[in-house]
């Protein structure tokens, strides 16, 4: 009699431990499984605010015609000064954004662009010499 | 009666369900910021370029033709709406759809020959 509860103890034992162990894999994978993508998740978000500023900073100052009048320069947000965009010192941002690549494109505003593999790319809308254009700033 | 391990393994699995929609919105990026900058360059260069001059006399065509071309060009629908003393006088929608929720949208004054009117830009992805 005694041997046949001793062997039923054993048995709910090991079911309960199994059911624990299971419990505590799927928790400990699951709690892994969101640190991983809440840490992917900061560093896209913190991509695309620096993609956010870069653009904002061209679209405004960077890369637009600006009368300068001595002292105070009129800014012409919105249209764009080619010779001015041309001149923006990549390197200089890709090294204070501590990022890998910065590439500055404006395209008439139809235009199809391809997306290129692993940049993250933002558009604004300008015009440039009268025609409407899409600025197109992508981060690596 | 709800025994005790019912309402134990309901727990967890209440537990499991939220543990995922948590997993799922932790990769959503806030796009707002971006949209509403986008919204305002529409709202800026439609006024560069301008397309309200003639507003009276076909401004609006040239107007609906921007707007199909930015619209295509950034992903976004766009819808405008021109308001004379409240009342919609004009409206235009880049896509055949209506605005979803949640829409970014800006409002400029613009002052014609004859009145002033409220110009209301709305920009919404599609679904």
């Amino acid at each position: 009699m005694e041997t046949q509860y001793n062997g039923q103890i054993s048995i709910d034992l090991t079911v309960a431990v199994l059911g624990i162990i299971i419990m505590v894999v799927i928790g400990l994978t699951l709690t892994n499984n969101i640190s991983t993508r809440a840490e992917l998740t900061k560093d896209n978000t913190v991509q695309h605010y620096r993609l956010i500023s870069m653009a904002d900073y061209i679209v405004k100052y960077g890369g637009v015609k600006i009368d300068d009048t001595g002292l105070n320069d009129i800014v012409y947000h919105h249209e764009f000064d080619t010779n001015k965009l041309n001149a923006i010192d990549k390197s200089y941002y890709i090294n204070l954004m501590n990022i890998d690549d910065l590439t500055i494109n404006l395209y008439p505003i139809n235009y199809n662009v391809q997306a290129h593999e692993n940049y993250s790319c933002i558009t604004r809308v300008g015009i440039e010499a009268g025609n409407l254009k899409k600025l197109v700033v992508c981060i690596k | 009666m709800i025994s005790f391990e019912t309402v134990f393994s309901l727990l967890i699995f209440l537990l499991l369900i939220q543990s995922l929609v948590i997993t799922q919105n932790a990769n959503q990026i806030d796009t707002t910021l971006y949209e509403y900058q986008l919204v305002n360059d529409i709202a800026e260069t439609i006024e560069k370029t301008n397309c309200y001059d003639n507003y009276l006399t076909g401004g609006m065509i040239a107007r609906n033709n921007h707007l199909n071309d930015i619209s295509q060009g950034i992903g976004y629908c766009i819808k405008v709406e021109d308001k004379s003393f409240g009342i919609i006088t004009n409206e235009y929608n880049t896509c055949n759809q209506e605005p979803i929720n949640n829409v970014i949208s800006t409002e400029r004054h613009v002052p014609l020959t004859v009145n002033v009117i409220n110009v209301k830009y709305i920009i919404w992805q599609e679904r």
